[in-house]
């Protein structure tokens, strides 16, 4: 394990995402505006849901740049970290609702009431695409990684 | 294999650019078109009704008009569905109109519905008002994203 700077600054930046901006962003909002959001969302799962993905995402980071690229720890970080992208895209995608997978409903109490669909499943599917991807490219990364640094160096001809 | 690797690095890239970029302008299509259907404008309501009765045969006939506005920069598919319910929530007359509208433009959609003489007395809409629920639904990027609406009014 090697303490890089990238080390530091990548986790530190995560927590400062998930884990600090939305708390200073909800202390911001006007109170008639942050009221209809709580009409609408659930704030306080929100916010606990990206500490806890935050903290996870900062965890892998960490385990990620401070480790060899031929190091099993730093596969499983990288494959983590995808997961955790995707789950993240989810989240915000669905307004918080990931069982959906893309496809929301929101009630809207106020006036005869009120219901909206989203429907982004499309786009669900590409990034759990673009997930499987970026898990066999790091999966190959590591596997070239492994090869080069257990290679048997070739007797000079 | 380093190669593959690198073009295999660009290339999830430019895909994940590429959905992000389609994400932006399907969110943005749809709800500009959204919200330029159902603003009034110029002093109209967004959703009209039109009531007319044949004087022959005491049958009622409804037409509901919607303008479809795109205001977003993909062409966006616009469906409505309105339903005309008893006060016991029992279906009178429904329909259903779509219009796939590009750009920048508008159209007309409009929903025609009927009740016969024998159905107002049934229903008793002589004393009683029907309600009406109305579904709207805006589908852009090859119909692959979607925005509804259900309200009753």
């Amino acid at each position: 394990m090697k303490l890089t700077a990238k080390a530091v600054v990548f986790p530190a930046l995560i927590i400062i995402a998930f884990v600090i901006a939305p708390r200073i962003a909800i202390g911001l909002i006007p109170a008639g505006i942050e009221e209809m959001i709580r009409m609408v969302f659930d704030v306080n799962m929100v916010i606990s849901t990206l500490t806890v993905v935050g903290i996870a995402a900062a965890a892998m980071s960490f385990v990620k740049n401070a480790t060899d690229s031929w190091s099993p720890a730093n596969l499983l970080a990288a494959i983590a970290s995808e997961l955790i992208g995707l789950y993240v895209f989810i989240f915000f995608i669905g307004l918080g609702d990931v069982a959906g997978l893309g496809v929301t409903r929101i009630s809207i109490p106020a006036g005869p009431g009120a219901t909206m669909f989203w429907d982004f499943k499309f786009f669900v599917l590409c990034q759990f695409l673009i997930c499987g991807l970026s898990i066999v490219k790091e999966s190959l990364d590591f596997y070239s990684s492994r090869k080069g640094r257990y290679a048997q160096p070739t007797a000079p001809s | 294999m380093k190669r593959t690797l690198k073009i295999l690095g660009i290339g999830i890239i430019l895909l994940n650019l590429f959905l992000l970029t389609a994400l932006a302008l399907s969110i943005f299509t749809v709800n500009a078109s959204l919200m330029g259907s159902l603003s009034p404008e110029g002093g109209r309501e967004p959703i009209r009704f039109e009531t007319t009765i044949d004087p022959a045969t005491r049958t009622t006939t409804i037409n509901v008009l919607v303008t479809g506005r795109n205001q977003g920069v993909l062409d966006v598919l616009v469906r409505i569905g309105v339903k005309l319910l008893s006060p016991d929530g029992a279906i009178i007359a429904q329909g259903s109109d779509s219009k796939r509208i590009p750009a920048g433009s508008t159209a007309e959609l409009s929903v025609k519905m009927q009740i016969s003489a024998e159905d107002a007395l049934k229903y008793g809409l002589d004393s009683v008002r029907p309600t009406s629920t109305f579904a709207f639904e805006f589908r852009t990027f090859f119909d692959l994203v979607g925005m509804s609406i259900e309200a009753r009014g």
